[in-house]
């Protein structure tokens, strides 16, 4: 059957080169930029999804959908990179290719017969990032000339073998992703058995693919497992009663995609939920709702990726922390740099977030709660940028020690209200600000600057804030850089949220949040909900939580005013409990000598909540390697906090 | 019919409307709770809510914050409150209001026991969300308490009706967005959102939040079966003792029964 599709192929493209000759062809071809090989390097296992429609051996194999429909379904299941058919005896047409880019940015590979060069030409000008080629089909000179010619086309190529004298010949050439076909060529059966045949004769030079007969989630581990780096599949996804499940499911992605968290009733697991006053429940509603509709919608993430790159200043740096690294003599240290966006801290990107919400449903009041005051002064920073009225509820203990914040945040326009109940610090703001919503919930958008509260706050918040982690995973992959350990501060969580939320299903790579142990976790003064605490219900969620036998909310301590807060966002509770991360607590004396080891190091002042992630690296360090990655994120910077540095640690 | 809606039920058949004052338990301590709930039954309330003082009260305005942090300073535990709940059960019904961890901490199936083998006739609940009523409904309905749900100001009409058909006891009408606390309310704006819960449920329909005066005690129950009055009760025990908690709910009363006497 083979012979018989090439024969044909070989008359198609006489019949072609005859209408559109190939120098034509040659003259208009520019080189592309193809981003097909990055992204199956990228993602922990790639699935390339095949928009198929037919096949010879089957006939039809998908009637409900179009080429485009099938893009749509993969694209948003979670597939790296999708191919397309481009022979008659496939139902395909070289016009999928353009009819495929125009409903999915994912990159495409051009699937065809290729045994000319007019055809790489073609492909490049349909649009194609990559090719196959088939390597029973081809010539030892052919497919050099075809990977030489691709390359300065600026195609990626996928190359295609069957047995292991195919492999032998492909890796004498410089292909740098093979494909091993599961399929027989003589019965059409596929037995995943082929690939793992051949993985023993691979040189350990090139990614390996898998293609065809995948055909559940447990295939594609089993795959992955042995270093498989991705799956080229077509008929087990477009056959499947439920393509997008089955997309997932061979994606490996099922754990994130088939139980989204949280739940509809804001539930991550056992934690979360909307415990608050029936005032506030309609207002939740409509947030959520609202949020619902805009999150996915593009000129939403238009406005806010806009806002984010030119108010705020994002990407932030990964930059490699050289003398960091040297004074431990392991594993590269990389710092995410939150503290190099405008205000000073990660928080910016929640408050634009909301800030757009807040505006689209018509709310010119804004208010918020704040502790060290960086969610303060993002807050006040976009309602001055987009014309709100902004009120910031801050205990008069964070008052006294984050004075200059409170300065900024007048300066911008907002209004400080102090808060004397209870401790004076982050959980009593909290408080008050929420008392202060279901007063003026009517007219009032209410600006939570962590991933906690009722739903749908703890995944609205971590929604805007999972930029860091997709930023950190783009710039990793760019970097080639395989991240061993991701390490963040938690104090109610987001920036640690944030960061960890695109790898939380990743069990390569290791997650920690670091929680305040204060005075040490056996002075009764620290700030370690997930350490030390145990479920509860405050301001509004179910998590981990500081209190007595009797429910009553302890103070917490920290000499970090943003980490001071009893409670913890609810999905860091589930994280906790089902070991998607895990949690430390390091001590106030631990941050303060972070603090000034990078200081001296790298010329970087943290913020004291920061400096407790760094401070955990004493402990991580040394079972660490080298030639492994360890991100910490570096959530802000430290100018709100000389005073209290210089007041703890005097002359020294 | 469960002892709240009972007790209100005899109120409004005599033709006066309901009085429920609230009682912050343990302040200044737990002797004067319970002479104060005696005080107020025998001034006229119909039902006596006690509330277990929580450190966290994000639905309570200053004076009932203050009375909790108070009541706690002084080591108030859940199960003394429990127990002296219990010594006035016998002088009229008894509803049981805290916050969820309060109970959650506590265990719900132990409190909601203890609640029922004191005497208690009801919970409330006020960040208790229809929502996430269901685990506490399903014990209280074990044990005949009444779980006493809320509508507020901002409620939609579709939402009342999902709530109106849970309500059991009274159904507590909150006059204003805000937290406790006396303030002036224009009560009569609240005559379409008790209109929508009168069409969904036959439950008597309380207000609360704000009232601190006979005049706004008649102005509310104008459009109630009964109103609740809880901070001004709170601060007038911290002022002035049990004997002046007497002194204000016979005032109450007296307002309310003669605006109930048309001439």
């Amino acid at each position: 059957m083979l012979a018989t599709i090439v024969a044909q192929r070989r008359r198609d493209i006489a019949a072609l080169k005859k209408t559109r000759p190939l120098a034509a062809l040659r003259a208009a071809a520019t080189p592309g930029r193809p981003t097909f090989a990055a992204a199956v390097r990228a993602a922990p296992f790639a699935l390339i999804a095949e928009c198929k429609l037919a096949s010879p051996a089957k006939g039809a194999l998908c009637e409900r959908h179009t080429v485009p429909d099938l893009a749509r379904l993969f694209t948003a299941a979670g597939a790296a990179a999708l191919s397309v058919h481009t022979s008659a005896p496939f139902r395909g047409r070289i016009e999928d290719i353009a009819a495929v880019r125009a409903v999915s940015p994912l990159p495409i590979l051009r699937k065809d017969f290729i045994i000319d060069e007019y055809q790489l030409y073609e492909s490049r000008l349909a649009g194609a990032d990559a090719v196959l080629l088939i390597a029973a089909i081809l010539t030892d000179g052919q497919l050099a000339r075809y990977l030489a010619l691709a390359g300065s086309l600026g195609l990626d190529t996928l190359v295609e073998v069957h047995s292991l004298e195919e492999l032998q010949r492909v890796q004498r050439t410089a292909a740098p992703i093979v494909g091993i076909n599961n399929r027989d060529l003589a019965t059409f059966t596929t037995d995943l058995a082929a690939t793992f045949a051949l993985l023993p004769h691979t040189d350990g030079r090139r990614l390996i693919i898998s293609e065809s007969g995948i055909n559940s989630g447990h295939d594609a581990r089993r795959l992955k497992a042995a270093g498989v780096r991705g799956a080229l599949v077509g008929e087990a996804l477009v056959t499947a009663a439920d393509i997008p499940a089955r997309t997932r499911e061979l994606a490996l992605a099922p754990e994130k995609e088939e139980f989204p968290m949280p739940d509809k009733n804001g539930r991550f697991g056992a934690y979360g939920g909307r415990y608050v006053p029936e005032t506030l429940m309609p207002a939740l509603g409509e947030l959520a709702a609202t949020y619902g509709r805009l999150k996915d919608d593009p000129a939403f993430r238009r406005e806010l990726a806009g806002y984010l790159k030119d108010y705020a200043g994002r990407p932030t740096l990964l930059y490699h922390a050289a003398n960091l690294t040297a004074h431990y003599g392991r594993a590269d240290i990389y710092l995410k740099r939150e503290d190099l966006l405008h205000t000073g801290a990660h928080k910016i990107n929640n408050a634009i977030g909301q800030a757009i919400l807040a505006r689209r449903m018509g709310k010119k009041r804004i208010v918020a709660e704040t502790g060290a005051g960086q969610h303060g002064v993002a807050c006040a920073t976009v309602a001055a940028y987009f014309g709100l009225e902004c009120r910031v509820f801050m205990g008069e203990e964070d008052i006294e020690r984050q004075h200059l914040n409170v300065v900024r945040m007048r300066l911008l326009g907002s209004e400080v209200v102090p808060v004397a109940s209870g401790t004076g610090t982050l959980k009593d703001a909290t408080s008050e600000a929420m008392r202060y919503w279901v007063a003026n919930v009517r007219d009032t958008n209410y600006i939570i600057g962590s991933v906690v509260g009722p739903h749908p706050y703890p995944m609205m918040v971590r929604d805007f804030q999972a930029v860091i982690g997709r930023e950190l995973k783009a710039q990793a992959a760019a970097a080639g850089l395989q991240i061993k350990h991701i390490v963040a501060c938690v104090g109610g969580g987001s920036n640690a949220m944030g960061i960890f939320h695109p790898f939380l299903h990743d069990r390569d790579i290791v997650k920690t949040g670091v929680e305040a142990a204060g005075r040490g976790l056996g002075s009764g003064q620290y700030a370690a909900s997930l350490v030390k605490g145990r479920p509860g219900v405050l301001h509004g969620a179910y998590s981990y939580l500081l209190q007595d036998d009797d429910g009553q909310v302890t103070p917490a301590y920290s000499v970090s005013a943003g980490l001071d807060y009893p409670g913890v966002g609810p999905e860091h509770a589930h994280a906790r409990d089902s070991g998607l991360a895990r949690y430390v607590a390091v001590t106030d004396r631990a941050a303060l000598d972070a603090l000034a080891r990078l200081a001296r190091l790298e010329g970087i002042i943290a913020a004291l909540e920061s400096a407790h992630a760094l401070a955990y690296l004493e402990e991580l360090m040394p079972a660490t390697g080298p030639g492994q990655a360890v991100v910490v994120c570096l959530s802000g910077r430290g100018d709100k906090d000389v005073d209290t540095v210089a007041k703890i640690m005097g002359g020294s | 019919m469960s002892a709240l809606r009972a007790k209100l039920a005899a109120t409004l058949a005599a033709g006066r409307k309901g009085l429920i004052v609230y009682l912050t338990a343990g302040c200044p301590d737990l002797a004067a709770t319970r002479e104060a709930a005696r005080a107020a039954f025998a001034a006229g309330a119909d039902i006596v809510e006690i509330g277990i003082p929580f450190s966290d009260p994000i639905a309570d305005g200053p004076v009932i914050q203050k009375a909790a942090a108070e009541a706690l300073k002084g080591g108030l535990k859940t199960a003394a409150v429990l127990d002296a709940a219990g010594e006035i059960t016998a002088a009229g019904p008894v509803a049981l209001m805290t916050y969820i961890n309060t109970i959650l901490q506590f265990g719900p199936e132990r409190f909601v026991a203890a609640a029922a083998a004191k005497g208690a006739a009801g919970v409330i609940v006020p960040d208790l969300p229809l929502e996430e009523a269901a685990p506490l409904q399903d014990i209280c309905r074990r044990h005949n308490l009444d779980l006493i749900k809320f509508i507020a100001p901002t409620s939609p009409p579709e939402r009342i009706a999902r709530i109106c058909a849970q309500a059991e006891g009274f159904l507590y009408c909150v006059s204003t967005t805000g937290v406790t606390g006396v303030r002036a309310v224009d009560y009569s704006l609240l005559a379409p959102l008790i209109a929508a819960a009168r069409q969904a449920t036959a439950v008597p329909v309380a207000i609360g939040f704000g009232i601190g005066s006979p005049e706004a005690a008649v102005a509310a129950a104008a459009h109630a079966d009964a109103v609740i009055v809880g901070s001004a009760v709170v601060e007038r025990l911290a002022t002035s003792g049990p004997t002046a908690v007497g002194q204000l709910v016979a005032a109450l009363r007296r307002a309310l029964d003669g605006a109930g006497e048309r001439p």
